[in-house]
């Protein structure tokens, strides 16, 4: 049973405070999410509001501040859910977000939530909050997983000592949630902004520290103005105790006389040592543990982080997906094929004028119905991606390569962020924000164009199942391994140029592995594979009939040759001539950069053939070694419109993306080269 | 025996006793669980040794040696190889390699559970006795016998 | 399972086979059995204090031969869609270590949760 909602009431009937808050029926009540990183939080706004913001099993997954609305019963609120973080502190940009937020304090209420594995750790945020004097509404979450473990949660010791409501959740089971709705209507409903708190009781020593430095403060007016959000509650002297005045930049003048009157680092550790042991006290009397130290999980992990065998069986991962997507894809891809050759067949008869016939099968059908066939293997990348990121295998990879991410100035952290660029650049980008290190970051956003995205792997595909049909999966392998490095080397080359440099230590959090439900799995895939499909009726649509245009006038389909398409991939022929590139590789890559499914689209409408023949008429113009080349051209060119627009505004200065461009086309280029040489040579 | 987090054995637990890091560090280490007086084990060990994941309560936290090296903890005893031990009694805690190389050591008496005393070394040579008998074992051999050491009666 | 040792030995010595078996026929297989066979052959090794570490090596090698038969197992799937009935050719190894695997998991997964359970009764006494 649980006692948050009896609690609440609680604070109604105590509740004889002045300076009531009119919280009228239609206005928004706002509340904020707090919480570590990956407690669940997303999880339960999700719930909340309906939405369907990125959840995933790593911590850092939020990096914004995101906002829905819910209404219950009567009421409607306006919800905000945060990045994570430990303590108020902040290093990193999502952090600062985060920390911000909570400092400005315009929210009504607060949902702490805390997970029901390890307590502990949100107990600081929570006094921390306390101590801010917000009104706060524990929720801990994942419940489920505490059970199954055999641990048994008890929250009436918090619920007394601290005067906060506190209710049990699992945003997987759903247990708790109408709970935790009642309690958030209740509390919202008790008309005061102060309601009745618990003060915490410091030792003796800090309490005289806390009065003296207000007492101090009082004296130096420009403190009552900079400082008037910590001053509130004589939250400013706590802040002080906790966090040193690194962020406050309290008056040096005052920090003087604060030091004559006061032993700062005894009062330092005097404090975090009441607080350790309060935090012990609260939860040790929460919990009652009833299981044994084992777990399916904890077996997992002692062999999927082994030394050896954790890359070993990341990559047979990845073989085993590349594989499916050439096996097992490949049917479903025939069968989509067929439909669109027959759909062309059919218009093709039934469409009488030439231009309009040639618009509808050669450009729409055969360069959008070419891209469409990549449906199955997309999503199929995509279900990986979601298994990775929802299992919590993500992070393991981070501490097994951390090592080498390193000497290429990297961290483990950014190789997360690699792996998320498999699956689309802009998310990739936009993780970031978690890592501290300026200067890693920067030259992590300018190298993760390398990560080799989903848009390119139909590209890829076509390529492959044209040219190296034996050894599919294995090259695509090779492609994605290269991929990796490339980041890796652009970035220690770019760090270079960097002069910025700072020296943080890299601690992250391994979470629990989770079984990722079928269903978290099927509404990422779909997310992901929804823009694909978005992308296909959009952006490679209009690409691809304005190629079809270029490519039909001035002669009406006549000679594609002195076509306009033509013409532009001709101007770049003397600089791809010797890689066995014709006019229509160059166009197709031109276009390319819309989209880089278009690479594909274009190539069936300039070719002008079926989908079927595709791979015949590309092995004509084509050698193995320069079809090798062009592969890895596609893996670094230019990045896509929506990249480059997130490097801008991840790094707030239009320098960076227009060096992107200039950056990533001349060492696709030669990459290019290289690779041609050496495949000249091998194959 | 105090011990930095970095001398732990794989698998080996031991109480958080300091953390020697900027305050700031500090604070945060503490928030994410590595709270002083709980118990931490080496859960993981990465493939260049460096970082190590640590396991306090539920909670898995990957540290680098760097960061690892100033945080201690107490210990009943400290793992390390017959190679780095110091003269004494000690008790051997596991052997590693091939089974061939298991066998062998079996043969001569070192196995899990079993007491041996270096006596002394000889370059990269460390002279041991088992069983009342006399070895002197080589440095990469050496390496890959762990043991801990006996309180002398 | 009480005696580990045998049992991994069972399963790298059995997967190594397989790998050479499958040498002409299917170089993802090949990875399959070579990971499988280190995998086990890694559950020897002694330099931790681990009590799950053997169990926790059978558990993760047979479960990659299960993930490895239902590999083939979608094959045969959707080949059976793209109806070429005649083209299907089942691997029989990867079938047979699959099996094997499956048997070896439960197995050990019960052995586990008795000492679980044994441990549980330890406490309430
Ligand atoms: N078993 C279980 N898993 C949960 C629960 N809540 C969240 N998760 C999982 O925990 C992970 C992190 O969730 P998320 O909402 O992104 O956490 P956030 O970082 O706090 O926003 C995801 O993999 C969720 O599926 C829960 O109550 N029970
Ligand atoms: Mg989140």
């Amino acid at each position: 049973m649980n006692k948050g909602h009896d609690q609440s009431q609680d604070h109604e009937s105590s509740n004889t405070n002045v300076l009531t808050l009119d919280t009228g029926q239609n206005q928004n009540i706002e509340i904020s999410i707090i919480g570590n990183p990956n407690v669940g939080k997303t999880s339960l706004f999700n719930i909340l509001t309906g939405a369907k913001q990125y959840v995933a099993n790593w911590p850092g997954v939020t990096v914004e501040k995101k906002v829905g609305t819910f209404k219950y019963k009567d009421a409607t609120f306006k919800l905000v859910d945060l990045p994570g973080v430990y303590t108020l502190s902040s290093k990193s940009e999502d952090e600062k977000v985060a920390k911000d937020y909570i400092i400005n304090k315009n929210y009504e209420i607060v949902i702490l939530v805390a997970d029901a594995l390890n307590l502990e750790s949100s107990m600081f945020l929570l006094l921390q909050l306390l101590e801010m004097n917000v009104n706060i509404i524990l929720a801990i979450n994942a419940i489920d997983e505490a059970k199954e473990k055999g641990r048994i949660i008890v929250p009436s010791p918090i619920i007394k000592t601290l005067n906060i409501p506190v209710v049990l959740t699992s945003a997987r089971t759903g247990e708790g949630i109408d709970e935790l709705l009642e309690v958030i209507y209740k509390y919202s409903l008790s008309k005061t902004k102060s309601r009745v708190k618990t003060r915490i009781k410091y030792p003796p020593n800090i309490d005289k520290f806390i009065q003296s430095f207000m007492e101090l403060a009082s004296n130096y007016p420009e403190i009552k103005i900079n400082y008037s959000n910590y001053l509130e509650n004589n939250w400013l002297p706590v802040y002080f105790l906790e966090f040193g005045n690194e962020d406050l930049n309290l008056p040096k003048s005052f920090l003087k006389e604060l030091e004559t009157l006061f032993d700062l680092d005894n009062l330092r550790a005097e404090y975090t040592k009441w607080k350790l042991d309060f935090i012990s006290y609260l939860v040790s009397s929460s919990i009652i543990n009833e299981g044994i130290d084992w777990s399916l999980r904890d077996i997992l992990d002692h062999v999927l982080t082994h030394k050896v065998l954790g890359i070993l069986i990341y990559i047979f991962a990845m073989f085993a997906v590349f594989s499916l997507t050439f096996n097992l894809a490949q049917p479903l891809s025939d069968l989509l094929e067929l439909a669109f050759t027959s759909a062309g067949n059919y218009l093709s008869k039934v469409i009488p004028i030439p231009w309009l016939n040639s618009l509808v099968v050669e450009g729409v059908i055969g360069g959008v119905g070419g891209v469409l066939v990549f449906i199955p293997q997309i999503f199929i990348l995509f279900f990986f991606l979601g298994f990775l990121e929802e299992s919590g295998y993500l992070p393991r990879a981070a501490f097994l390569v951390d090592r080498i991410a390193r000497s290429f100035g990297l961290s483990g952290r950014s190789f997360m962020s690699i792996i998320l660029g498999f699956g689309c650049n802009v998310p990739a980008i936009i993780s970031t924000k978690t890592i501290a290190n300026k200067k890693e970051r920067l030259a992590l956003i300018l190298s993760l164009p390398f990560a080799s995205c989903s848009a390119k792997l139909p590209v890829y595909i076509l390529l492959i199942g044209t040219f190296f049909s034996s050894n599919a999966a294995l090259v695509l392998l090779l492609i994605y391994l290269s991929s990796i490095v490339l980041v890796l080397v652009s970035s220690k080359f770019l760090q270079r140029f960097i002069t910025q440099s700072e020296d943080i230590p890299f601690i992250i959090e391994l979470p629990r592995f989770r079984m990722p439900t079928f269903k978290n799995l099927a509404i990422y895939t779909w997310n992901r594979g929804k823009h694909f499909l978005q992308k296909a009726g959009g952006i490679i649509l209009v690409a691809t009939i304005i190629i079809w245009a270029l490519s039909f006038f001035p002669n009406f389909g006549q000679d594609i040759n002195s076509s306009y398409a033509a013409g532009i991939g001709k101007v770049f022929e003397p600089l791809t001539k010797h890689l066995g590139w014709d006019w229509r590789i160059n166009t197709g890559l031109v276009f390319g950069i819309a989209a880089k499914e278009v690479v594909v689209s274009s190539y069936s409408t300039l070719f002008n053939v079926g989908e079927g023949s595709l791979s015949f008429a590309l092995q004509n113009v084509l050698t193995p070694a320069s079809a090798l080349a062009l592969i890895f051209f596609v893996l670094a060119y230019v990045p896509c419109f929506a990249t480059l627009a997130t490097i801008k505004s991840e790094t707030n200065s239009w320098k960076w993306p227009i060096f992107t461009l200039f950056y990533t086309t001349v060492i696709a280029y030669l990459i290019a080269n290289v690779v041609f040489f050496i495949g000249g040579i091998f194959i | 025996m105090i011990i930095p987090l970095t001398d732990l054995f794989l698998g080996q637990k031991g109480k958080i006793i300091s953390i020697d890091l900027k305050e700031e560090d500090k604070n945060r280490l503490i928030a994410m669980g590595f709270i002083p007086g709980k118990e931490i084990e080496l859960a993981h060990i990465s493939p260049f040794g460096d970082p190590l994941v640590f396991k306090v309560g539920d909670k898995k936290i990957v540290l680098r040696l760097s960061e690892a090296e100033n945080i201690f903890v107490e210990v009943e005893y400290k793992i390390e190889s017959l190679f780095e031990s110091d003269l004494g009694k000690h008790q051997i805690i596991s052997v590693c390699g091939g089974h061939h190389f298991k066998e062998e050591m079996r043969n001569l008496g070192i196995r899990e559970g079993k007491i041996v005393t270096i006596l002394g070394r000889n370059g990269h040579k460390t002279l041991i006795e088992v069983e009342g008998k006399k070895y002197a074992i080589g440095k990469g051999r050496a390496q890959k016998i762990f043991c801990k050491k006996v309180a002398q009666e | 399972m009480k005696n580990k040792n045998i049992i991994l030995l069972i399963i790298s010595i059995l997967s190594l086979i397989f790998m050479i078996l499958n040498i002409s026929i299917n170089f993802f297989y090949v990875f399959a059995f070579l990971l499988i066979s280190i995998t086990a052959f890694y559950g020897f090794s002694g330099e931790n204090e681990v009590w799950y570490h053997k169990s926790a090596h059978i558990m993760v090698s047979s479960l990659l031969g299960i993930f490895t038969m239902a590999y083939e197992l979608l094959g045969i799937l959707f080949s059976l869609i793209s109806s070429e009935l005649s083209n299907i050719k089942p691997n029989i190894y990867v079938i047979i270590f699959g099996i094997i695997s499956i048997v070896i998991f439960i197995e050990e997964l019960n052995y586990l949760k008795k000492i679980e359970q044994e441990a549980k009764r330890k406490k309430s006494l």
